[in-house]
Formats: C-alpha cells, structure tokens, sequence
C-alpha cells in the first residue's frame, strides 16, 4: 500500500495528466446514458451498437481510421494555434478553403499528364495555400486590430462555406448541372487505397506523420519554442525578442494550412468532389480533440482515434437501431465540458501536491542541516 | 425606394431582424459588465430557441415557452459561470465546448421528440404583433416602431432598463466596478464571485429570450441550427458598441439592416445569387470587428478573480 503511495507521490503530475481524460470521457457517456434513459433508450443496447459499429467487422475498423484522419489532422491544426495563444474555432472554413484548394488546383493541372504521386503533392499544395490564406485572415485581423480571433474565424467560415455553396451551385457544378457538388477530380489526384476491398487511404498515414511532426515541431525546435513562448505570455515573449504580432499571424496561417490539408485529403481521399456535406462539423469538433489531446500531438492522436470511433460508432447505431447519430456530437461535446472542467480540478490538485512536495524537501533539508550542525 | 425596395418595408424588417440581435447583446451585456466574457452567446441562442419551441408546443402556452427558453438559459450559464467564474477555465473553450453541447443536444432531441422528416411541420401559435393605440398610428414611424410583438416590445424596453440600471442605480454601479477592477471592488466588500455569477445567469436569462424570439416571434416552427450565428454576431455587436446598450442597440438596427437588406434584396429577385447575399451580415461584422477592435472592454474583463488574490 505505502508503496502504491509512493508512486503516486512521485509521478501525480502524469498520472492525473492521462487519469483525466480517461475520467472525463467516462463521465461523458454516464451523462449520455442519464439523457439516453430519460428519450426512452438503453444506454447498453445503444454503447453496445455503437461498439459494434465501430469496431465490429473489417470494414467497420477502417470507416473508424478514415473518418479519425480528419479529426486527426485537424486536431493538431487547432493544437498549433492554441499553443500560440490564439483559438482558433474557424477551422472549419480552412478545411473547406483546402477541399476548394484541392479541387481548384486539379481543375488547373488535370491535363498536364503529371505522374499520380506530383499529381497529388501539387493538389495538395494548393489545399495547403488556400487553408493558410483562411487561417492567415483572422491572424491579421487579431495582430493588427486586436479583433477577437475566435469570434472573426468563425464569421469567416460562414462566409467560405457560403462561398463554396454559391460555387457547386454556379461556376464549379457538375457537369449535369442536378447535384450541388463538383465533377469528380481526376483519377491521377486521388490517394491510394493502402488496404484492399477497404476505403482506407494513404491519407491516414499522412495524418499520422503531421502528428509525429508536429509533436517534433513544438517541442523541439526553435520554432515551436516561440509558439509556446507567445502562448505563455506576450509579454515575456517580446522580451526574449519575439514579435507577438508576427508569430500570432504565423500560427494561425499554420494552423490553417493544416486544416486546410485536411481538407485536400477529404477530397482526394474520400469524397472524390467537393460539395457542402463533404463536413459533418470536422471543423468544430476538431477543437475537443485537440483540448482532450491535451494539446500534444500524440495524445491527439488518441483522442482523434476516439472521435472517429464515436462518429463512425453512432452512424451505424442509427442505422441498426434508429437512435439519432446527433448522440455522437452530444457526447463529444459532454467529453471537451468534462476535460475543461477536470483539468482545473487537476491544475490545483497538481499545485497542492507540488506545494507539499517542496514543503516536505524543505522540512527534510532544514532536518538534515541540523544533523549536520549537531 | 433603394434598389427597388421600399423604404418603410425596409426598416419594417429591419426592426424585426433586429430584435433577438437585441435580446441577446443586451443579455450579453450583463455578463461583459461584471467582466465575464459572452463568447458563450451562441449556445444560449440555440438552446432558447429549442426549450422556447418544445415549451410552448407541450403546454399549448407562448408564456410557458418563455419560460422554458429562460430556465435553459440559466441552466447553461450555471455550468458557464461555475467553469469560468469559479474555476478559472478559459471562457472561450468553454464557450465553444457549451455551443457543441447545444448544437448536439437540439438535434438530438429534435430528432427524437419531433421526428427528422417533420422538421417544419410542426408548429406553434407565434407571438403575434400588438399595435399600440395612437403611436402606431404615426405616419410611417407608427409602423416600423409600434407594431411589434410582446418579445419586440421586451427587447427595446430592455435597452433603456439596462442603461438605466448601470448608469443611476447604486447595485449597477457596483457591478460595474466588479468588472473595471474586482480586486478594488473586493477591498470594499463587493462580493466579486456572487456578483459575477448572478450577472452571468441574468445574462442566460436575457440571451435566450432571443432564441424564443427566433422559434417563437419571427417564426413558429424550430429549425436545427437555427441560431446560425447570431450569438457570434451579437458578441461582436456588444465590442462594437463599446459595451454600452444603447450602442449595442445601434449596432443591432445596423447589422439587422444589412440583414434586411439581402433578404428584401432577395425577395426582388436582384440578379445576385442568393448565398453571395448571405454573406453580407458576416462580411459586415467582420468589418466592424476591424473599425472597432477590442473596444473599451472593462478593464478586469475577462480576468480570473480569486478571493484574496490581491493580498
């Protein structure tokens, strides 16, 4: 027993650090299954299905891996952004400014005859120019004016989804003129499929690399040290000579390239076109991932394997037993109110423990010293 | 006549646009002054128009709707405030966590007590405009100002209550210096926590009257997502109208004129494409979020205070 105590004596801060999210996300589905017994379901049947659907069959698993790609890359999008001390909640017009991107620079280059693999690294560059364009807006509107970068996004991205409504819809409809999508891209552009009989794409292992990247990114190199530096303080930030308002519009046009890039990889990789239903909110929900990813690359990784189990979980629960799918973004959201509100219970437990750790060496030095004395 | 619309049609609508933008930046405002951001506005808007709708359409009264809008408002900011106020957490996440929340639960319990296919079928008797004797017999005044509903009426007195009460009355005031400096107000006995978190939960109150407004009075039917930003818009407003309600007042009449104006522009069949029209109250917001900037915020807004923190 003393031992176990120990243990939690010295390593509390990773303990309550993965304890946490684990806490939360168990809170959230006891809270989901109070609101699922009130409409007249059984929570067991309905986890059960989602379970099922989730990870049930072959095809299941990997509909789970490509529907986490978005939330994946998107994640670390957010988590860059709100590293830096800028929240970023208009993730979802950069994902829709990159799907557009995407398409726009295969509509360009279609003809060229390029080989598939600068095929798609140039489709994908163009999704990555437009997302940092859309992410770079607020950035200016934050550094320059002071305007509230979480309010300003998101108009933004009412506006680019507006816009890219107009576009399937006009200039950019499909040739038969009756969807409101755009031609398919061309063969060349799309991903490869890297599972046979399986929709699962060279997507999936782009996103894990962006997370392996960036966890490099932020916490080791130079950059990612004046990323944190502004997120801590601005002012300690430009006493160490960086400019704040620089670094707050790089952030965020990094952040939204990623986004962006998310976007090009829907396109290429899944949906083939682009139209408005490309995104059931990848954008917004992205923002729970990265905050239950504790904002480290990795973690989001976790978090974003969650999401994406849970979407494609209650998708195939409303099929199978006709509880509405919208379960998935409730408990989403129950899950990032949980994170939020444990993680300050978890920052003063951290600092009442750290408290009496040092209180507990001084006590022990001061002992020590007077043995000496004696 | 501007592009072929009529002018007192214009501002007719331009009025009735106005209204939950009313309702919920002056709701906003009580939580902004105390010093507790209104980013969570949006979540308010949804949410009331939801238990706005089912309230009213379960009892068969526009009062119990009212009602039911309020109490989840206040409900909401109860979890806000208890997070932001109490424990320190970042009301902005917050705020986005409690617009999820809102966004999932509507749907998902529209879904199961309204069925998806009835989505616009289903409907409430709306609030229904009362025309006050004499004034809304003013030539073209009359009918832009004093022809509104119960909830319109609610909203405009609401400005001027809200004036009042932290310009003249000592409790306002009070409230006010919570917000300009709560360690100041805490050395003379404010209660800062009490007075931030019964602000907040006014301002739950107040907000979500706009979406009761918006399933209620503009319409009678409840549509998923249709608070479509009006709680950003209105969080913005209240910047713009450097946190006062009469300039918040202004800001709404303006934002629902460019509103009104793509509607009615609409309704012409102007040769625009619809989605370009839409644009216009966003693109205007960001504008005004250029001129304005931060605003003159409250000096403690949106600043964690612990009692005894000064000491």
């Amino acid at each position: 027993m003393s031992k176990i105590k120990e243990f939690g004596r010295k390593h509390y801060k990773v303990l309550i650090g993965v304890g946490l999210p684990f806490l939360a996300i168990i809170s959230a589905f006891l809270v989901g299954s109070i609101i699922l017994l009130a409409t007249g379901y059984s929570p067991i049947e309905a986890y059960t299905a989602i379970f099922r659907g989730a990870f049930g069959t072959k095809r299941y698993f990997t509909t789970t891996l490509v529907k986490t790609v978005p939330y994946l890359i998107i994640g670390v999008a957010v988590a860059v952004a709100f590293k830096g001390a800028s929240f970023n909640i208009g993730a979802e017009g950069q994902f829709f400014a990159g799907a557009l991107g995407a398409v726009l620079t295969d509509m360009m280059i279609k003809n060229a005859g390029l080989p598939s693999w600068m095929h798609i690294t140039l489709v994908l560059i163009g999704s990555i120019i437009l997302g940092g364009v859309a992410g770079a807006i607020p950035g200016y509107l934050k550094a320059s004016r002071g305007a509230s970068e979480a309010v300003t996004s998101v108009m933004l991205s009412t506006i680019i989804v507006l816009f890219i409504e107009y576009l399937v819809n006009g200039p950019l409809q499909e040739s038969q003129h009756i969807y409101s999508e755009t031609d398919p891209i061309s063969d060349s552009a799309k991903l490869p499929i890297i599972m046979d009989k399986t929709k699962l794409h060279a997507g999936f292992v782009i996103a894990i690399i962006i997370a392996i990247v960036f966890y490099i990114i932020l916490n080791k190199t130079t950059m990612g040290y004046r990323i944190r530096a502004c997120g801590l303080s601005m002012s300690a930030a430009e006493y160490a000579g960086i400019s704040p308002e620089l670094m707050c519009v790089m952030t965020l046009t990094l952040s939204g390239a990623l986004a962006g890039l998310a976007g090009g990889i829907e396109v290429t990789g899944v949906s083939y076109k682009l139209g408005t239903g490309i995104s059931p909110g990848y954008g917004y929900t992205a923002i729970a991932v990265a905050l239950l990813g504790k904002l480290n690359p990795l973690g989001i990784i976790a978090s974003a394997f969650l999401f994406g189990s849970l979407t494609s979980g209650c998708n195939q629960m409303a099929r199978e037993i006709g509880i509405p799918s919208a379960l998935a973004s409730l408990i989403q959201a129950l899950v990032l109110i949980f994170v939020v509100a444990y993680t300050a219970y978890g920052d003063r437990l951290i600092k009442k423990l750290s408290d009496s750790t040092t209180a507990a060496k001084a006590v022990k030095k001061t002992e020590n010293k007077e043995k000496g004395a004696a | 006549m501007l592009f072929g619309i009529p002018i007192d049609s214009l501002l007719q609508s331009t009025v009735r646009l106005s209204c939950p933008l009313i309702l919920a930046a002056i709701g906003g405002i009580y939580s902004d002054k105390a010093g507790v951001s209104s980013i969570e506005l949006e979540a308010l808007v949804l949410m009331g128009a939801f238990a706005g709708f089912s309230g009213a359409y379960f009892s068969g009264s526009l009062a119990v709707g009212v009602l039911a809008a309020m109490l989840s408002g206040v409900l909401l900011t109860l979890i806000y405030g208890y997070l932001v106020i109490v424990l320190g957490c970042r009301s902005a996440v917050v705020g986005m966590a409690l617009v999820m929340f809102s966004s999932g639960c509507t749907r998902f319990l529209n879904r199961i007590i309204f069925g998806i296919s009835d989505n616009g079928l289903i409907k409430v008797e709306a609030f229904k405009p009362i025309a006050i004797p004499l004034l809304s017999k003013i030539p073209y005044l009359g009918t832009i100002l004093f022809n509104q509903n119960l909830l319109g009426y609610i909203a405009f007195i609401l400005v001027f209550a809200t004036a009042f009460f932290y310009k003249k009355v000592p409790l306002g005031l009070e409230i006010k210096a919570v917000g300009e400096n709560p360690a100041a107000a805490d050395t003379v006995g404010i209660p800062v926590v009490k007075y931030r978190f019964i602000s907040t939960l006014v301002s739950g109150a107040l907000a979500s009257l706009s979406g009761a407004y918006l399933s209620l009075a503009s319409s009678n039917v409840f549509v998923e997502g249709m608070s479509s930003e009006k709680g950003y818009a209105a969080f913005s407003i209240i910047i713009l109208g450097k946190y006062s309600p009469i300039g918040a007042l202004l800001g709404c009449l303006m934002f629902g004129f460019a509103d009104a104006f793509q509607l009615n522009l609409q309704a012409h069949g102007v040769n625009v494409p619809n989605q370009i029209l839409q644009m216009l109250p966003y693109i205007f917001t960001l504008v005004v979020l250029f001129f304005s900037g931060k605003g003159n915020a409250p000096e403690g807004h949106n600043k964690f205070f612990v009692k005894g923190m000064s000491r």
